[in-house]
């Protein structure tokens, strides 16, 4: 510490007791001998003691209870404020939603084509898909047979076997089907 | 003195324990007011940032990720809250300037509304700085990282404000 600027800068650390003994010592000596520095001392001393009187007066007990209370209520309403702004939000993006979901799941318009039996039957595919439960391949051969001798024709066709031959072609289907022959 | 035992009650506090938020609020409900009250330098005023920082302290505490003291990010939410306060709707402070001139008062009220025109006066950062190292008894260095300002800034903005008051307080001292 040499010049008064310096001097005056330690002033606050001086009076609120931050210097060291050494400095303190130094300090004091130069506020006996500078009439300026020591003024300025006094001004900010006299500073603190008057502020040292500004005394807080605080609110009632009451006061704070109520306010303890008050800080965990706000936190309810503002938990509730955010369930009911959530479900204001929620409700609409779900009502969206879901008709979204029934706008792209809507079933595809259907054509019908009528197409015979027996087409469909031959159709392996076709078969397979919608009628695999129930049809085989040997059940396909059968009915294409069958259809053979409905096919206009039938008669010179069913005339070629004997009657043998069509006794047991008929024994054969009755078989084939569980149809019973004594009934 | 301050940081263990806060943390433990924070601690205690995000594990639900209610009661440790009660002991925080019992231990820093009167220097936060009386930091509001010497800010503001009014009661009414005093009680709602009062109100308005608790709030935010219960409300965030769960979120104090404990990186810095518990009193640093307590006072820092109370620092911001002063800075950004404004009045609601209240009548305008009476010029108590006017009223010392022409009534004849105890001096210790006339003194007490000469302390409150001048640190109203006073910038809002400057007037914090010297509320939290005068008043408060916080170092420059804790008064800093209140305020998120350096070390050097803090104490340049408590000087500022000693040279103020010396001027707006010259008939007291």
């Amino acid at each position: 510490m040499s010049t008064c600027t310096e001097f005056k800068r330690k002033i606050l650390d001086f009076i609120e007791g931050h210097l060291e003994e050494d400095e303190r010592t130094i300090f004091e000596k130069h506020l006996r001998h500078c009439n300026q520095c020591h003024r300025e001392y006094t001004s900010v001393k006299k500073l603190y003691e008057t502020l040292s009187q500004d005394e807080v007066v605080l609110p009632s007990q009451q006061f704070f209870d109520n306010l303890k209370i008050k800080i965990k209520q706000k936190k309810i309403v503002a938990r509730a404020f955010a369930i009911k702004r959530f479900i204001r939000i929620l409700v609409p993006a779900c009502a969206a939603a879901v008709i979204v979901l029934l706008l792209l799941n809507r079933p595809a318009p259907t054509v019908e084509f009528a197409i015979p039996t027996s087409t469909l039957l031959e159709d392996k595919e076709i078969a397979g898909l919608s009628l695999g439960a129930i049809v085989d391949d040997e059940l396909i051969h059968d009915m294409s047979i069958i259809e053979e001798y409905l096919a206009p024709g039938f008669e010179e066709t069913i005339d070629e076997l004997t009657e043998e031959e069509q006794s047991e072609f008929i024994e054969m289907l009755y078989e084939k089907y569980d149809y019973d022959t004594n009934i | 003195m301050y940081s263990d035992e806060d943390i433990i009650l924070v601690k205690e506090f995000k594990n639900g324990d209610e009661k440790a938020f009660d002991q925080l609020y019992e231990k820093y409900r009167v220097p936060l007011y009386s930091l509001c009250y010497r800010f503001t330098r009014n009661e009414a005023d005093a009680c709602d940032l009062t109100q308005d920082i608790f709030i935010k302290v219960y409300r965030n505490l769960k979120k104090f990720k404990e990186k810095s003291k518990f009193f640093t990010w307590l006072y820092r939410i109370a620092v911001n809250t002063c800075i950004s306060f404004k009045r609601k709707n209240l009548p305008p402070r009476p010029e108590h300037a006017s009223v010392t001139k022409t009534l004849p008062m105890d001096k210790r009220v006339r003194m007490k509304i000469a302390i409150d025109d001048a640190l109203v006066k006073l910038p809002k950062r400057q007037r914090l700085a010297f509320i939290l190292h005068h008043y408060e008894g916080y170092t420059f260095v804790e008064t800093g990282r209140i305020m998120k300002i350096s070390t050097g800034a803090a104490k340049a903005n408590h000087y500022h404000a000693i040279k103020k008051l010396q001027i707006l307080l010259k008939d007291w001292i």
